[in-house]
């Protein structure tokens, strides 16, 4: 059933196709672009945050929601920032980190365990509520969350012209990256997005 | 995401919504296909599996496994990962030598098969049994692992031993697992159009190609801007 949060985006995607009366893309053809351009706005931009309160288990490891896209921040239940750490960093120093075990929540291994699960270091006291995380997050299906509706038109053209096979697609796309680039200018400029570039670029 | 409605978008991408020109059968192939080209791309998933080897030190890799990620011996202690010629440089022969698991290498005679340096055979105390009436066999209370007949889970061997070691390594997972399933609808459809046929595009495998490249880049994207990740700093 079409969603009708999208009626908007679907009439501006319609016009621009000129497919006004929807005889070449029904409107569940259309909900399934728009959810995809959404997904991918959220994993470029940022822009959807969620959290999810976390607890300790005997392996040390939980699940994240299925939502997730990428950690921001985990906040101890004390109130203090615990930061994200990499495990080849904890393997040098622990040989066998997964067994470590203490009272107080050193850090966040957040690359050891796979797509999906984060690991707690030290392992501590089983079920204890530990923290909260705050995540990057999907967006819902079928429920308009993107403020940008513009970038989601065009990605939603981009869909179109690729299932079409016109190479007009890339430029398309094009335009939607630079709608997204101006989302990540504004976080910049507002400070919660890091000004520092990481890793080799040049 | 399910089969069916992998297929449903894939036929939409082909423009061959009857299956007039792939069947599902070849659809799901080029997206079994697709699913383990991603887990290799991206290594994303994770799994672990004990060690544990015949008295020549030699063990078999899991099915699903990829790439080494770290590894640990029976004490707790790095297992690396080493080629044969820097394991020349350490021990005289080291086919020979016995001790508690260093090192993890492939074995050059059976692709699929690890050996382990030096031999921890004899610390790992195997016994192999094989159970008359397998139903309701019960597992194990320490190491071990059972040798399932495929398909329906019915322990046709059982080998307990004792701890000598565990790996951690990239997996491969099936496609229902994936979450980017855009990702291998792409190059399921690049796929499809590459194949040699009247059908074959080049153009069109090219530009769904790049989305899938962009894909995989994304996700090294995703991972690497994990804040404070790969800072060097000894916090502890």
């Amino acid at each position: 059933m079409a969603s009708p949060s999208f009626s908007p985006i679907r009439e501006l995607v319609r016009k621009s196709i000129r497919d006004v009366f929807g005889l070449v893309w029904d409107d569940d053809a259309l909900d399934r672009t728009i959810n995809e351009a959404q997904r991918e706005y959220a994993i470029l931009s940022g822009s959807l945050v969620g959290s999810v309160a976390v607890h300790s288990s005997e392996s040390g490891v939980f699940s994240l929601p299925d939502d997730f896209i990428l950690p921001v921040k985990f906040i101890g239940k004390d109130g203090w920032e615990v930061p994200f750490y990499s495990w080849r960093n904890i393997h040098a120093k622990y040989p066998d980190f997964r067994k470590v075990t203490g009272t107080n929540l050193q850090c966040i291994i957040t690359d050891f365990d796979g797509y999906g699960k984060m690991r707690l270091f030290p392992v501590l006291p089983q079920s204890e509520n530990v923290g909260t995380l705050y995540y990057q997050r999907m967006p819902q299906k079928d429920k308009l969350e993107t403020k940008n509706k513009r970038a989601i038109e065009l990605h939603s053209l981009f869909q179109a012209f690729l299932i079409d096979g016109n190479p007009s697609a890339s430029t398309y796309y094009t335009r939607f990256l630079q709608a997204v680039n101006e989302e990540n200018a504004v976080q910049r400029g507002m400070k919660t997005k890091s000004r520092l570039r990481r890793g080799r670029f040049f | 995401m399910q089969k069916d409605e992998y297929i449903k978008i894939i036929r939409g991408f082909l423009h061959d919504p009857q299956g007039k020109v792939f069947d599902n059968d070849e659809l799901e192939t080029m997206l079994k296909t697709a699913a383990d080209t991603y887990c290799k791309d991206t290594a994303l998933y994770r799994g672990v599996f004990s060690l544990y080897v015949d008295s020549e030190a030699v063990g078999k890799l899991p099915d699903d496994y990829i790439e080494f990620v770290a590894g640990w011996n029976g004490d707790g202690f790095h297992l690396e990962c080493a080629d044969v010629d820097y394991l020349r440089t350490q021990y005289g022969h080291y086919l020979a030598v016995e001790g508690h698991a260093r090192f993890i290498y492939e074995d050059l005679d059976n692709i699929g098969q690890y050996r382990i340096c030096p031999n921890p055979y004899k610390f790992e105390n195997l016994v192999l049994y094989i159970p008359e009436n397998p139903y309701g066999v019960m597992l194990f209370e320490s190491y071990g692992t059972a040798k399932a007949r495929k398909g329906y889970g019915i322990p046709v061997s059982i080998a307990k031993f004792d701890n000598i070691g565990d790996v951690a390594y990239v997996k491969t997972v099936s496609y229902e697992a994936v979450q980017d399933y855009m990702a291998l609808i792409y190059h399921a459809v690049y796929q499809a159009y590459t194949i040699d046929s009247d059908f074959q595009d080049a153009d069109k495998a090219r530009l769904f190609f790049i989305q899938y490249r962009g894909r995989v880049a994304r996700v090294g994207n995703v991972i690497r801007s994990v804040p404070h990740v790969r800072r060097e700093a000894n916090f502890f």
